[in-house]
């Protein structure tokens, strides 16, 4: 390439930089490049922020984590590979102080605690924290911050926990493998081993869901040995090591790929916006090209110079997003800190570097049928113009292929992809055919009708590609407005839903068989009701058709990310009245076979599972091998309380566990008072209100809508544009229409009611269409991902739709403003 | 019955970054839909703008304009409904083809009989055989011929036209000139059109020479006119 055709290519794009339809495609171009590389950077400084915790705040080489203590086997083999361990336990029990009482996370630990770093700690609260190498001693109770300001304590109080009295000693600040327990607000508590077995009760007992955390000091040869030995000994373990990934790192990769298939949509929009800018400037564009060919430039350096023009557009937006970029990403990182406590912004050139790749690569594809349309232009054209346009098959295919590039980059979840871009195909199907419907009935229909109103139904019909098109572009926007604030609302509404469903005030999360009891006796001491009970045991899926997890799959998920740990096995012979049968069939009782198995139909496709799978679970230290034989779904209407797993009332004979229950109960208003005197006699019976659920949800909420609100914005400003360009690529049609009609006696008021009903019309197949795709989304998205039921409110639909319509009229009539203020003597020389 | 357009003492000037051009003044003419009429002179002289005036389309800057049928004043938007345009470049609909650009005027107006009425007029330029071919696909005097015919298909008492002939060759022109002319006599219609072509000013009844200012008839068959240069 000389430096001719450079020079060249910068001077056109310098010419062209202050028309409209560049800025136009500046605009759409800059909000992509803005949009992904916040996405990425913020991403950057959370991975970043993930590995460096990893590394300086692992508190041991190595954490072994699991559901059951180890065997004495397994104990000595580990002794002779380590220099130091610690076993750490972690319960949940419920604390109170007088009439004040707390859901705690208890973790109990030995005289070897911490092996590795510091913990920091304080004597009062308001003071600076100092490190120390020492534990809880035994009767001592440390407590966190949150929890001593919640339950109002004091230095040197007794506490009584399960009947023993532990005096509160000190304020626990920081634990140096406090991340490594997964990521939890709960609110914590620490004690010496001793206690536990002084606790009364039994309930803090082995089977009591007790997590046990050996942390391990080693050498790197060890390290290697144990982690080999762990994945085939104990295949049910957690394994965290310096070499390894962070817990948390899983969460946040799947909330990267969840915003980058919303950009897949976003760059779908842009596309559109593009197309239609592009219209007039490809016509200019093969004018010029035609003129030099005819000046003697050859073809390659036609296409160079359109390269060179496009590169620099490309170029100059760079810093800017860029920098834009940077504050943003400040702003989501400042936001992101009550999540991720202690994150800072981190710069990773390489991460930018294959945003900005992947993003030319991705515009460089849709340029290329702009590319092939100059290449074919040649020096007849300037004598005799062509109008028709054959490359609409090209800029569908490569826009196509550009987005399919952008979704495989980002999508990890095969089932959550088809669903949101299958709801896309269908909603643009749609809207297609609304538009021909429509228009090709109501120009029919006004054929012999006199006034404007045929004639714009007329007009319309005959521009059907190009109304298509902008019904297309603005419907697509309002699809996914219409969805992502619907999601918003039900979202924030969602407990509302759960509480109407759940039956109750009350969730019983955990409850053994001489809690129930107490319960029961208790509800009718304080005039409350136990709505229902279901009975479970802890399981734990350790193989799938003899493979371990991560060897039967090593794609994120949520399914995986739960099935890591202990999950409830509930056993029944008839279908329980909020389940249906999806798939298979259910067993019935008497059921000699017993090793059969019902899967939630959502976690076969999530795990990949079928009929006929082997399921091997382990429960209480034994395993015990089921055949699936069904697969169930949700039905709303009877209670919330719903299982992943279910088995045959005799697969319970034959498993040797403690039978744990969970249901609901409806308490009277005297009883909420009296719920802390329950807690002290059984301080491990799990209890929640829905309210306090709704509490801890509304923290992780806050951020959600938060995330949302900044993808709504992104959505309407692409909307604009997206309308801008509809209204800008036909600009030169419209003034010479209105022109036109001006010259046939035609008041410039007929033209604006003209514009106002055609854009009526726009927006109403739009918005129509926006509802019809976000009722496809919501009922495939609603249940699968987030576990709501979507119910649309006709009301609140009508409400968006009369907003949506008055918005994009007014916008379009606004945008339209330029074409409507034309007279005839635009028309003359 | 009997349309008139009269302009009285009329002038006209533009400002142009600061500067006040002047185009004519005290201009006193009547132009009746008995007649046709050309404007003729070099380029920038303000042709187009005495067109804009007589049409009702731009005021002038002094003296009156006013329209008249049988002895009634008209207001500008009636002329303007009882007018038809025809212009250099065409001005088709792209997405509409021959047959229904020529209706389009009379479907705004909800006439029932548009599609017949359009396709008598396409006849009548000699293009009956290419109803469903869009302005893409015809020449340049084809398209001219579609645009005479949608002028005409509303029964105008004035066609404007401004530089008919200006994108044509010349033996087109003269075809295109001819049509013009015939259709006018045919429909009692009152032609005005600004050109710079000799051939199509000497068909007209009547031709106003422009230049520097000046507004002179040049050949005057019937009535009289005084126009006074700046």
């Amino acid at each position: 390439m000389n430096m001719a055709i450079l020079k060249l290519g910068w001077d056109q794009f310098c010419q062209h930089y202050h028309t409209s339809d560049s800025r136009l495609l500046r605009w759409t171009q800059f909000c992509l490049l803005f949009f992904l590389l916040t996405l990425s950077m913020t991403s950057s400084s959370i991975r970043h922020y993930l590995d460096n915790n990893l590394q300086q705040l692992l508190g041991a080489d190595i954490v072994i984590s699991q559901y059951e203590p180890l065997s004495i086997k397994q104990n000595q083999y580990l002794k002779s590979k380590i220099t130091s361990v610690s076993l750490n336990q972690q319960l949940n029990i419920t604390l109170t102080n007088n009439h004040l009482y707390q859901e705690v996370q208890l973790k109990v630990v030995d005289n070897n605690y911490p092996i590795q770093g510091n913990l920091k700690v304080s004597d009062v609260l308001s003071v600076e924290s100092y490190a120390t190498k020492q534990s809880p001693a035994s009767g001592e109770i440390w407590v966190g911050t949150r929890l001593f300001t919640s339950l109002n304590l004091k230095i040197n109080q007794l506490l009584e926990v399960g009947g023993a009295r532990l005096i509160v000693k000190k304020i626990v600040h920081h634990e140096p493998d406090r991340l490594l327990e997964g990521h939890s607000v709960a609110m914590r508590a620490m004690i010496n081993h001793v206690d536990l077995i002084n606790l009364k009760n039994h309930q803090v007992q082995i089977n009591d869901r007790t997590k046990f955390r050996y942390l391990i000091s080693a050498n790197q040869q060890n390290i290697k040995e144990i982690l080999s030995w762990a994945k085939e000994t104990i295949p049910s373990a957690q394994l965290v090591h310096k070499k390894g990934k962070h817990p948390l790192a899983l969460f946040w990769q799947r909330v990267e790929n969840f915003i980058g298939i919303g950009s897949v949509l976003l760059f779908l929009m842009a596309t559109i916006a593009i197309d239609q800018a592009g219209r007039r400037q490809i016509i200019n564009q093969k004018r010029f090209i035609a003129l030099c060919m005819s000046m003697g430039l050859n073809r390659g350096g036609c296409i160079s110079i359109n390269f060179v023009q496009w590169f620099c557009s490309f170029i100059t937006l760079l810093l800017p997003a860029f920098i834009l970029a940077y504050f943003a990403q400040l702003l989501a990182v400042s936001q992101m800190q009550s999540l991720f406590i202690g994150m800072e912004v981190h710069w990773d050139f390489i991460t930018v570097l294959k945003t900005v790749l992947i993003l030319f690569l991705l515009l460089l594809t849709f340029q290329i049928p702009q590319w092939i349309e100059i290449f074919q232009v040649s020096i007849s054209q300037l004598f005799k113009p062509t109008h028709k346009n054959k490359n609409v098959i090209y800029r569908v295919c490569f826009s196509i292929l550009s987005i399919a590039i952008l979704t495989v980059y980002y999508s990890d979840n095969a089932l959550l992809t088809s669903m949101i871009l299958g709801s896309l195909v269908a909603t643009i199907f749609l809207l297609m055919a609304l538009t021909w419907l429509v228009l090709t009935l109501a120009e029919k229909t006004t054929q012999g009708a006199m006034g404007l109103v045929p004639f714009s139904f007329y007009m319309m019909k005959q521009r059907l590609l190009s109304k298509t098109m902008q019904i297309l572009g603005v419907g697509l926007c309002a699809t996914l407005l219409l969805f992502t604030l619907s999601l918003l609302k039900d979202f924030s509404q969602t407990m509302n839903n759960y509480m109407r469903q759940h039956d109750g005030n009350l969730i019983i999360s955990k409850a053994q068989k001489h809690h129930i009891d107490a319960l029961q006796i208790w509800s009718k001491e304080t005039n409350s009701k136990i709505k229902q009970l279901k009975p479970f045991v802890f399981s734990q899926l350790v193989k799938i058709n003899g493979k371990t997890l991560a060897q039967h799959s090593d794609k994120p998920s949520d399914s995986m990310a739960t099935l890591i740990k202990p999950i409830r096995m509930h056993w029944t012979d008839k279908i329980p009245d909020n389940n249906s049968v999806v798939s298979g069939l259910w067993w019935q009782a008497p059921e000699n076979n017993w090793h059969q198995i019902s899967v939630e139909s959502e976690i076969m496709t999530d795990m990949d599972l079928k009929l006929g799978d082997e399921l091997t679970f382990t429960i209480d230290s034994t395993e015990y091998e089921f055949i699936v034989t069904s697969s169930h779904e949700f039905k709303s209407g009877n209670g919330s309380m719903t299982f992943w797993f279910q088995v045959p009332s005799s697969a319970r004979e034959n498993i040797i566990a403690t039978s744990l229950y969970m249901g609901s109960m409806e308490l009277s208003k005297k009883a909420w008072g009296s719920l802390s005197k329950l807690w002290q006699e059984y301080p491990s019976l799990r209890l929640t209100s829905v309210k306090e659920l709704a509490d801890s949800f509304d923290k992780t909420l806050g951020v959600i809508i938060k995330l949302v609100s900044i993808f709504s914005f992104m959505i309407i400003l692409m909307a604009l544009l997206v309308i801008w360009a509809c209204v800008q690529g036909y600009e030169a049609d419209e003034k010479i229409k209105n022109g036109l009609l001006l010259s046939f006696g035609q008041t410039k008021l007929a033209c604006l009611k003209l514009s106002i009903f055609e854009w009526l019309i726009t927006a109403l197949i739009a918005s129509s269409g926006a509802i019809f795709g976000t009722w496809i989304a919501g009922s495939l998205i609603y249940q699968s991902q987030f576990a709501l039921n979507y119910v649309p409110d006709p009301i609140w639909i009508m409400s968006t739709l009369f907003i949506s319509v008055l918005i994009v009229c007014l916008v379009g009539l606004l945008s339209n403003k330029k074409n409507l203020n034309v007279s005839i003597k635009k028309l003359l020389v | 019955m009997s349309n008139t357009i009269s302009l009285a003492n009329v002038g006209h000037h533009f400002k142009l970054n600061k500067q006040k051009i002047s185009l004519f003044d005290n201009l006193t003419m009547k132009i009746s839909d008995k007649h046709s009429y050309t404007i003729v002179g070099p380029s920038g002289v303000g042709k187009s703008s005495l067109l804009l005036i007589l049409a009702g389309l731009e005021t002038p800057t002094s003296g009156s304009v006013s329209f008249e049928c049988n002895d009634s004043t008209l207001s500008n938007l009636a002329l303007r409904q009882k007018s038809g345009f025809i212009f250099q470049q065409f001005h088709l609909l792209p997405e509409l083809d021959a047959l229904n650009n020529i209706a389009l005027p009379l479907k705004l107006k909800g006439d029932k009989l548009a599609l017949d009425k359009a396709l008598f007029w396409l006849k009548q330029v000699g293009l009956e055989y290419r109803s469903k071919h869009k302005p893409s696909e015809l020449s340049g005097g084809e398209q001219q011929r579609v645009a005479i015919a949608r002028a005409f298909v509303t029964e105008p008492s004035f066609v404007f036209a401004d530089e008919p002939t200006g994108n044509l060759d010349e033996q087109t022109a003269i075809e295109i000139t001819e049509l013009m002319f015939s259709c006018c006599k045919v429909n009692q219609t009152g032609l005005v059109v600004v050109t710079h072509s000799q051939e199509l000013s000497s068909r007209a009844d009547y031709c106003y020479q422009m230049s520097k200012g000046k507004v002179e008839l040049v050949e005057n068959t019937i009535g009289s006119v005084t126009g006074v240069a700046v």
